[in-house]
Formats: C-alpha cells, structure tokens, sequence
C-alpha cells in the first residue's frame, strides 16, 4: 500500500477509537457458548444412557451415589470474518459510514485482543479489499490500513459478497456483517441460508441514520441516491409518518431474515456511542428502531 | 330513448372542463437535491401507494368533472324522451276494443285458452271506463266484425264481449283497425287490441293500418295473452297416394315447439281409424321443423272427406285436417264381349279376367256379358265398362250413354267386328273423334307391328309405371288400328297413348263426370301383342283402379278454408244445399251455376240434394297461418317506430336538480381532496 499521510493518520484514528471503546467495556475476553469436550470444567448433568463412561464423576458417585456426567466449556479457535458495506449510500451522510468504519475496527481489535484470526471482506467500496482470517498485529494493522482507506462508492450486491464469503467461511466461524442493508431483502437474505447451514455465527450489524428514517428534512425537495438512478421529488413533512412506517417494515424484514438464519440482527443508530453498542453486540442483544 | 338540449350553446361553457385538467397536470417542482441513503425505503412507499395514489387522483379528477358537468348540463337544459308507457284508456273519450277471437286464441295460457283470458280483460277494460267514454268493441277473427258501435253503455258492450265466442279462422287486424278507424271518424281515441300476439309476419300486413290510425291521434294499446313457450303441433298436408299394390295417406307434421312424440289417428269416411305416432323434431331457432309419414289405408275403402286428427294439447282447434279420399278398392268391371273366341287366346275376355283376376279379389269384381244382356247398367254396380269389339252397340248404346253421363267410365276397344258406319252414328256422342278406317302400320302377317311411345310424365293415369315400368310400354306393338278422325286436343279429349308414328293409340274423352277411353287396336291378339306384354295386366288393374277412384266419389272435390268464402259449380238451375260437419244447413248464396258458402268450422261440407247424388264433397280446413304460433313483433313497438314522437315522453333535466348534483360532486371531490396528503403528493 503507498504510504497516504491522510490514511496513516486515520489508522491511528481507528485504533485509538477501537481502543477507547474497549477500555469503555472494560471486558477483553470472550468465551464460547458452546458446550463440549475441553479443559475448562463448565457444570454436571444427570447421566442418562449414551453418555460417555469417560465423563462419569466417580467421586460424586462414591460420595452421592448418584450418576453425573462432568460437561466442560470449550476453549477453541474462532475464526472471524468482518464484511463491510462500503456502497455509496453508506456514505450519504457521514456518520453512517464512520460509525460503520469503527465498529469493524474495534471488533477486529478486540477479536486480535482474543488473538483469534481475523479477516476482512468488503462489499463496493472504492476499492475491493479481501483480508483472509489471520492471527497477529500485522493482519490488524492490515485491516486498519485497508479501513482507514476505504471509501464508500458503487452499489453493494450482498448477495453475491455473501455467496462469495460462504464458500469460504468455516463451519462454526463467526461473521460479521456491518451496513445498511439497503438493498431488496428478497435479494439477499437468501444468500444467508449457506452460512446457517455450516452453522456460522452470523452477527448482522445493521446501521442506519434516524435522519434518513424520518427523513428529517424542512421543505419539499429532491432527494437522491448516490448510488445512481432518478430523482424523487417529495414532500417531507407529507411523506415523514409513511417513510418511518415503511423503515421499520424494511428493518423488521431484515431483522426477521437473518433470525431465520439463527443469526442476531443488531440495530445500530449512526450517531450512538459505540461503547453500549459494542456491549450489546458482546452479549448478544439486538436493538430496535422506532 | 333520445336526448335533446334547449340550449346547446351552453355546451361551450364546457371549456371550462380544461382548467381542473390542466391544474391536474401543472405542478410546482422543487430545485433543492440531497444526497439519501434509504432510497430502497421510497422506492417500496412508491410500490406500496402507486396503485391507491393513482385511482384517488383519477377519483378526484373524475368527481371535477361530473361536478363541472353537472353545471354545464344545468345551463344546456337537456332534454329526456323516454318510451310512452303510461296512455289513459278512455282519455281521449273514445275507446275501441279490438278482440282477437282467431283460432291461434285457443293457444293454453297457464291451463286455459288466451281467448278466455283475452275476453275477460275486455270485459274488465269496459266496465272499468269513466262514464261518458263512448266504447265500441269489434272481433278481429277474419272477417273483422263490428261488435257494438260507440256507445256509453258500458254494460252492455262487457255483456255483448262475454256473449262472443272464438273462431276457427285466421286473424283480420288489419280489418279491424278499418272498422276502428271507421267508428272514430278521424277523431283521435284508444284501440285496445287484446290478442295473443303470435303469427310472425301478421302484424306486417295491418302496418298501414297502424299507421292510418296512429295519423289520425289514437293511440293503439296493446293486451297479449300467450304462452312463455310457443308450442304447437299442426298436420299442413295430408294426401291420399295410390298405387298398384294399394293406397296411403301421406301425413306431413309441422312442429312449432319442442320434439315430442303425438298420436296422429286418420278416420275415413266409412268409419274406419288408423292411429300411428308421430316422433316430431323440435323447431329450432331457423324455424318449425316438418315430418311426414305414411298410413296405408285398407284396400276397401267408400271415398269421401276423411280426416287426420292429432292428440296436441297446444291448441286444439287445429289438431284435424280434412282430406280428399277417393274410392279405393271397390272398382266393378262390366266386360261386353262381342266377338267370343273360338279359343281362349283368340278372345278378348280371356285376357281381360286374367289380367284383373288379382284384382278382383281385392275386392273389385268383372262380370261378362253379351251384347244382348245388357239392359242396364245398375247405378253404382259397375263404375267401369269394357266394350270389347262389339260389332253392333246400337241396342245398348242409350244405355252406355246414361252411363257416362251418370258418371261412370267406358272403355272401347275395337276389333275385326267393328265398323266405323256402325259405331259413328250410335256412339258418335261418347266416341272422342268419329272412326275413320282401318289402317294397317304394317303388313299384318309381319311379325312386330309399330310400337307404342311411352306415356307422358304428366299424365296421372299412368304415374305409377316409372323406370323399367314405363318402358314396358315401349314392347306394346301394334299391327293394325282404326284411324280417327282429326280432333283438337282440349281439356275433355287428351291423346294419352300414341304409336311412334304419331297414330292415337289411347284417347279419352271427358263428358261431364264420365270418361270414355277409346282404344284404337284390339283387346285380343288380332291386331296387337298388348295381352302378351308384362304391362297388360298392371295397366289394366290401374285403368280401372284409377278410373274408380277418380269416380268413386260420387260428387266433386273442393278445398276451402276456415273464414274464407267457398264457391262450389252447380248446374244451372238446380237447386242445391250445403251440409255443414254437424250436419245442420249452412247459408249459402246461389248464383247462376254456383254456390257460394262461408265456412265458420273445419270439416267435411256435402253439397247437393236430399235423396241425390252429392254434388262437391268440400274438405274445409283452419288456415295454416293460424298455427304458426311464433311470437310476432310486439304492437307496441311497430306502433312506436311508426310514430316515435307520440310513443314518446319527454322529460327535461330540471335546473335546480342539476346545480344540486353538481355542487353535491363537488363536495365529494373536496372530501375525497382531505385524504392523507402524502398520497396525493
């Protein structure tokens, strides 16, 4: 990559930003929800028949005479993929496509924290970046470079960055979406069904400016996309009750697609603090709008 | 319906249409653009609203215009006509009814006769009348008579209208609306034409009587009473049809209504009945349909009217039709033979008994006399006599004479015995032309003489021998034969058989109901090889098969119809009757040489004396139009295409009523307008 000055100083941007709101959670760790043969001793369960002998606590036996299975957290690699939205209405107003910008960073922060690998995939962009999962601070710093070079431009096709990353993706892996999803769901959520069948640990991070949503202008005027096509000349004050309406239909489409999907949608506001933004996204719970 | 406009400039304030179209169309477009991200987010608003947005539009702009043209409309007063409907009887003060009382009446309207219903609501309409309405009543059956004239007893025209019975004849409408036209003296008044309505074509031919009286002011209402289903079963032909081997009735069925299978029983004069079924196809929407069958009939049987009835409830009046049948059967030949043979084949008898040997025992009979023997001819013993090469007829000429004359048929036939000196002066009435001499068509001992030329197509007597039959006569030779004298063909002497050569060879002369036939060659093998040939027998059995029948009947044959005026030739000076179906006298006019009837019912009529022959059987029949009982076209609507204006109302949109509607659409549009405004923008 040339050395850019704005680029470098952006990267420093980012990784102070990922590093501030990190220390804002005060957490650094994750652990697997997953159940299954490790180390770590998780909890007992009643025994019933076709459980391995092997796991049987004899000592609760001898001492309680009762038959328990010893069950163990896992400890194991997660390999993560962060997929990035970089099409030209992300960048409609700034803060949709910033606040996009870091969360992925601060994720791939914390996930290089876990030391776990990490890659990245962005969809448009001003440049197609694919980062394959790797451990390390140079892949972070790859991903900080590529982020802090990136910019929004073209039209997303999520369905095809989403066939595309399934092919790769490895079963029980951790995706992560971050966008706006602003694109027919019928077109792409279909594109999810591979990754819930190699039961990939979707996290769909949808981002979005409440401007937009109320469409929260002053006069009739023309609004445009910068993704191309015609004009629509409107009415906001008119149009403001029907185009929330019609955006919480559109967020609750998505949201139900990618629950279909076992995966979890998460609801994000472009100007919201990220530190309770990233708390949610770490214990799994979805926003709302409206 | 028509629409006319008092005031039709005031169309041009329609222009003002123009202006909600235009301000529809103009809209004032913002100049500011803003770059939006959720553009998907409008794109399925659109979706969502395009097709309510665009119907609410269209709604507003549609309720402008009515609202605008409910305006225009108040200022252009428009102008209604609607169908008359609503004409007072009795408002003018004059009122004719008209009451069909045709055959076609007798059609079953919910289980009674149209005509019962018919009359009642003439009945009904008459007393119904204000006092002072003059009221005149007529029966349209043919001929349309005048039942009572104006008058203001109501009463006693309902009393006279119950008292009038249905006919058996056709429709005269066009007879009636004369006499309509004639009781109200060009003043305007209401015809109540009660009817059945049915007949296609009927009212065509009472068109200009509509319009003659509609010019005068009137106005004709109409009363119909008929079925929902037009249904009807009718014999139009029935015929009788001989032939060799016996007769039959050919029975032609015309079916209006729907297929079914009927009964259809022929009762001849002599009592007997044959019943046979007739499968009737339905009539489809091109028309009636038409079956015909055939009832062998016995073969004996006395001539006369006999009849051909079918069990159709639809309209009984029409269910019988009368028929010509002739004697069948009951032929006798009387055979004088006047050269016996000293064997068989040298006899002209010989050949005659077995030639009509088959047909004697069919009930015909020949008897063989002697010249000598024949003192009279008993009245109907014998209708036909054979005189066989009778070398002197002169002793029994006056009676063969009475015989013709009284209606029987002579055959002669000549022979070595003949002579023309003899024969001329004593049958010189009966010959058709006087005999010449004998001529040879060739040498006599040659052995084939000339041949015969087959007969005419046309000639009835000979109808029966078709193909190799008529040819047959083609190998009748003959050697030797009596010239005739020249004679003019007519309606009482034909030439019905010549030789090739063009010599006569058969001649029958008509004298009154008698015929006399004249066979210019021998019965017997002398002069001809006519007794050898296969056409011998079966032309003779026809010659007097047909000769029967053909004057059997004792009287003439005459058709007539139901309503129409029947004209029966009488001699001069004889004083005759006419006896009607049931036997009772029916009026007659007599002129010189005819007499005429008028027949009110269908039937067998006699015409002729107490104790004498019967002079004209007559067959009378109901019309045939009758029968059709197809709906024809409404009165009412020939009546409004003759005189659309005064079939019409007018009725003129009230100005008052017209700003209401249009300041009614207004408002609508304006509530319609307060929908949500972002479906609008």
């Amino acid at each position: 990559m040339p050395w850019r000055e704005d680029v470098v100083a952006r990267v420093a941007s980012l990784h102070l930003r990922a590093r501030q709101v990190v220390a804002g959670l005060g957490v650094g760790l994750r652990r697997s929800v997953r159940v299954g043969q490790a180390v770590e001793f998780a909890d007992y369960k009643p025994y019933t028949p076709g459980d391995s002998l092997r796991d049987l606590d004899w000592r609760v036996l001898g001492r309680r005479d009762r038959l328990v299975v010893r069950r163990y957290r896992a400890e194991t690699e997660m390999r993560a993929t962060l997929v990035l939205d970089a099409s030209a209405d992300l960048g409609s107003t700034g803060e949709k496509w910033e606040s996009s910008v870091a969360i992925v960073a601060t994720i791939a922060y914390l996930l290089f924290l876990e030391n776990e690998p990490i890659g990245l995939h962005v969809a448009a962009g001003s440049g197609g970046v694919v980062l394959r999962p790797r451990r390390g601070r140079a892949q972070l710093a790859r991903i900080f470079a590529a982020l802090a070079a990136l910019r929004p431009a073209g039209r997303a096709d999520l369905a095809t960055t989403l066939a595309a990353v399934g092919t790769r993706a490895h079963d029980r892996s951790l995706l992560v979406l971050v966008g706006d999803f602003m694109e027919p769901t019928a077109h792409w959520v279909g594109a999810l069904d591979a990754l819930a069948r190699r039961r990939v640990d979707l996290r769909a991070i949808h981002v979005f400016d409440r401007r937009e949503f109320e469409l929260d202008f002053a006069q009739p005027l023309k609004l445009y996309s910068l993704e191309g096509g015609a004009d629509e000349t409107l009415d906001p004050a008119a149009m403001r009750e029907s185009v929330r309406e019609e955006a919480a239909r559109f967020v609750a489409e998505v949201r139900d697609g990618v629950r279909a999907r076992r995966g979890v949608h998460h609801l994000v506001e472009a100007r919201a603090d990220l530190v309770p933004v990233i708390g949610e996204f770490l214990r799994g719970r979805e926003g709302r709008f409206g | 319906m028509s629409l006319a406009l008092l005031a039709p400039l005031a169309l041009a304030t329609g222009v003002v249409l123009l202006g909600p179209v235009l301000a529809h169309l103009v809209r004032r477009a913002p100049t500011e653009r803003v770059p939006y991200g959720a553009m998907l987010l409008l794109e399925r608003l659109r979706i969502r609203l395009e097709r309510r947005r665009r119907l609410h539009d269209r709604l507003i702009l549609l309720l402008r215009l009515l609202g605008l043209l409910g305006l225009v409309l108040a200022a252009a007063r428009p102008e209604l006509r609607l169908p008359e409907t609503r004409t007072t009887i009795g408002g003018s003060g004059r009122v004719v009814i008209v009451l069909d009382t045709s055959l076609s009446m007798d059609q079953r309207v919910e289980g009674e006769p149209a005509f019962a219903r018919a009359q009642r609501e003439a009945v009904s309409v008459s007393r119904g009348l204000g006092e002072g309405v003059q009221l005149a009543a007529i029966t349209a059956g043919a001929p349309a008579e005048t039942l009572a004239g104006f008058t203001t007893d109501h009463a006693l025209v309902a009393t006279l209208l119950e008292a009038t019975r249905q006919g058996s004849g056709g429709t005269d409408l066009d007879g009636a609306l004369a006499l309509a036209r004639g009781l109200l003296q060009g003043q305007p008044g209401e015809v109540v034409v009660i009817g059945d309505g049915s007949g296609p074509g009927r009212l065509a031919t009472a068109t200009h009587g509509i319009e003659r009286l509609v010019a005068t002011g009137s106005a004709l209402l109409p009363r119909t009473f008929a079925p929902a289903l037009a249904a009807n079963l009718v014999v139009t032909e029935a015929r009788y049809g001989d032939g060799l081997e016996g007769g039959t009735v050919s029975v032609t069925v015309r079916n209006f209504g729907p297929a079914g299978e009927v009964p259809a029983t022929v009762r001849l004069p002599d009592g007997a009945q044959m019943t046979v079924f007739v499968e009737a196809p339905g009539a489809t929407g091109e028309g009636p349909a038409e079956v015909s069958v055939s009832v062998t009939v016995p073969r004996q049987a006395e001539g006369g009217v006999a009849s051909v009835s079918l069990a159709d409830p639809a309209l009984p009046l029409d269910d019988t039709r009368y028929f010509h049948l002739p004697r069948v059967g009951k032929s006798r030949v009387l055979v004088v033979d006047g050269d016996p043979g000293s064997t068989p084949t040298k006899s002209e008898v010989y050949f005659l008994e077995r030639a009509l040997a088959p047909f004697a025992g069919n009930g015909a009979g020949i008897d063989v006399v002697a010249p000598g023997g024949v003192s009279r001819l008993v009245e109907g013993k014998w209708q036909v006599a054979v005189l066989a090469n009778v070398g002197d007829p002169s002793p029994i000429a006056p009676v063969l004479v009475d015989f013709v004359r009284g209606g029987g048929a002579l055959v002669l036939a000549v022979g070595d015995n003949v002579s023309a000196e003899v024969w001329n002066p004593v049958l010189g009435g009966l010959l058709p032309s006087r005999l010449g001499r004998v001529r040879d068509l060739v040498a006599l001992d040659a052995g084939e003489g000339v041949p015969l030329a087959l007969p005419g197509a046309d000639l009835e007597l000979f109808e029966p021998f078709v193909g190799a039959g008529r040819e047959g006569f083609g190998r009748v030779r003959s050697r030797r034969v009596y010239s005739l004298e020249p004679y003019v063909e007519s309606s009482d002497v034909r030439t019905l058989l010549r030789y090739d050569t063009g010599v006569p060879a058969l001649v029958e002369h008509r004298i009154g109901r008698g015929r006399v036939y004249l066979w210019t060659s021998s019965a017997d093998l002398g002069w001809t090889n006519f007794p050898l040939q296969a056409i011998y027998a079966p032309t003779w059995q026809r010659l007097v098969s047909w000769l029967g029948a053909e004057l059997g009947s004792s009287g003439a044959r005459v058709s007539g119809t139901v309503g129409e005026p029947v004209e029966v030739s009488v001699p001069i000076g004889v004083e005759v009757d006419v006896t009607g179906p049931d036997g009772g006298r029916v009026e007659v006019t007599r002129a010189a040489g005819v007499v005429r009837f008028l027949p009110s019912v269908p039937g067998a009529y006699v015409v002729g004396r107490d104790g004498e022959p019967r002079l004209a059987d007559v067959a009378v029949n109901t019309p045939l139009a009758e029968s059709d009982v197809r709906p024809d076209e409404p009165l009412a609507e020939v009546t409004a295409r003759i005189d659309p204006d005064r079939a019409r109302r007018k009725l003129a949109l009230d100005l008052a009523a017209c700003l209401f509607a249009a300041t009614a659409l207004v408002a609508a549009q304006g509530l319609a307008a307060r929908q949500p405004a972002e479906e609008a923008a």
